[in-house]
């Protein structure tokens, strides 16, 4: 990460944590980044649990002009697709208009999914595989913000909550599991900047699949070290924990990439 | 029109903050050094003058260490043309009244029809320099603005006061202090951020500005701040258990206290 990038996600984390919106994302650039400064971007993104189609919108713009429009695009499903200005559907090659079908539930109450139905033919002649690579990438960078945000909130918790006398996370197991969960995060990082610099296939999926698995081990340290409060969809924490169980198998399950890396090898 | 911005960079408000055990002036080095929040007000202010009045152009001017130059990048990816940082040994230990001097001169240098500041900076909170510049640059103070008009050489501002607020109107060349009652600062684009990199830093010491060594710093300080103590903790209080008379007991604590 280079300093004009480690500023640029300063200042995002400053708007996050004080007064987000759409508008102030797309003034800031968010959607119209190359790709080494989109992921430490989408990274920030994830570890503020922003919704709405944000990945949708870089793949879309990848794709179409957008002219400042916010857009949604799937295969057979798209997120947000009530909302977006500009609704795309992926068949193959052919980029197609869609309209919003039937809403499908998530368990991410922030995600609202929606059938595509196709309307109108636009272009027959799009790289897909590099569009759903691009979605792929980004949420692999969204999950390692997830990951991080969760492991920061579950040390501060085990800073504060009192059990037996003292503060839990004097307690070794807690450590080593907070730990884990850190290294995990942190390990899973440089792989996601390297597959956004050669955006090759392989790359990105090995991105994705140590993300999601590091974004899984700390939701699940941080659902474990914050006990029963962990559990409360009120709780602030619900929204990491459930936008990485939503985020974990989007753009590529992690059985898919697997075998897209293991097809790879020569 | 010709806007320059007063930028100061300041140890985080957020984070602890001390004074120094040896000489009593704040502590930088350990600190989080930001840009002052009420400077980024007046940046802000500046840009949206600039936007609503073609060719114009804003400069942002810093007295500061070395270190000040991470607060003027990231106030040049505001958007402003450039900057002009004032870098002398020989500062360390300047109180306000030095400090006015040697923005003065600066100022004179860069001639500007309107000085935009923060009402005060988080550090110091003197709210004292406005005045003082425009005392030695001969301008009118417009100063703690909540609302800021420019129509051609007129400025007019409503002051904000603790009752409501006043309306006050000078001519340019004026400087206006502002609250960040104003506006909302913008964040920096990663374009801004970049396109900060290229943009042109000027760095004058005292000499360029004509100032001696002896006005300025701690040989020029008409203040010192002799000692300096933490705010002892808060006292454990009074706990009143109502045993029927908690009513009277509370009343007489107000009156005690002059509350009633």
């Amino acid at each position: 990460m280079n300093s004009e990038q480690r500023l640029f996600a300063e200042a995002l984390h400053d708007m996050l944590e004080h007064s987000y919106s759409w508008e102030k994302l797309a003034g800031m650039g968010v959607f119209e980044l190359d790709a080494a400064t989109a992921v430490v971007a989408f990274e920030e993104l994830g570890h503020h649990a922003v919704p709405g189609p944000v990945v949708e919108t870089v793949v879309a713009a990848s794709l179409v002009a957008l002219d400042g429009r916010s857009a949604t695009i799937g295969t057979t499903y798209a997120l947000d697709a009530d909302e977006a200005e500009l609704v795309l559907a992926l068949d193959g090659n052919e980029l197609w208009l869609a309209v919003p079908g039937d809403r499908i539930e998530s368990v991410d109450e922030t995600r609202r999914l929606f059938a595509l139905q196709r309307r109108e033919l636009l272009r027959s002649d799009v790289d897909a595989q590099a569009a759903l690579d691009l979605g792929a990438l980004l949420c692999a960078a969204q999950l390692l913000g997830l990951g991080r945000a969760m492991v920061e909130m579950a040390v501060d918790y085990a800073k504060t909550r009192v059990q037996f006398g003292c503060e839990i996370g004097s307690f070794q197991a807690v450590k080593h599991r907070l730990a884990d969960a850190h290294l995990a995060v942190s390990f899973a990082r440089p792989l996601v900047h390297a597959a956004a610099e050669t955006l090759a296939p392989r790359d990105i999926s090995a991105a994705k699949v140590r993300c999601a698995d590091a974004a899984q081990l700390a939701a699940r340290a941080a659902l474990q070290v914050h006990g029963a409060i962990g559990f409360t969809m009120e709780y602030r924490l619900s929204r990491w924990l459930n936008k990485t169980t939503a985020l974990i198998p989007a753009w590529g399950t992690r059985s898919e990439h697997r075998a897209r890396i293991l097809e790879s090898l020569p | 029109m010709k806007i320059v911005v007063l930028v100061k960079q300041v140890p985080d408000s957020g984070a602890e903050r001390n004074l120094r055990a040896e000489d009593n002036t704040v502590d930088r080095a350990s600190a989080n050094n930001v840009i002052n929040e009420m400077d980024e007000y007046a940046l802000e202010e500046a840009l949206r003058i600039q936007e609503a009045h073609g060719g114009s152009t804003v400069t942002v001017l810093t007295m500061g260490p070395e270190r000040a130059t991470e607060s003027i990048r990231k106030a040049l990816s505001m958007g402003p043309d450039g900057a002009v940082h004032v870098l002398d040994d020989a500062l360390s230990g300047t109180d306000a009244l030095g400090t006015s001097k040697v923005l003065a001169a600066a100022l004179k240098r860069l001639e500007p029809d309107l000085v935009l500041c923060g009402a005060e900076s988080t550090d110091a909170r003197g709210q004292v320099l406005p005045h003082m510049l425009a005392e030695r640059l001969g301008v009118a103070a417009l100063t703690g603005a909540r609302k800021l008009t420019v129509d051609g050489s007129q400025l007019t501002i409503e002051r904000q006061t603790e009752e409501g607020y006043e309306v006050v109107t000078a001519a340019t060349p004026a400087i206006v202090s502002v609250w960040d009652t104003i506006n909302e600062p913008r964040y920096p684009s990663f374009k801004g951020i970049m396109a900060a990199k290229k943009k042109p830093v000027e760095t004058l010491t005292l000499a360029d500005l004509g100032v001696s060594a002896d006005e300025a710093g701690w040989a020029g300080a008409l203040t010192t701040v002799a000692s300096h103590a933490k705010r002892p903790p808060r006292s454990a209080g009074v706990k009143v258990t109502d045993d029927g008379e908690g009513g009277t007991k509370l009343v007489e604590f107000l009156v005690s206290e002059k509350f009633v």
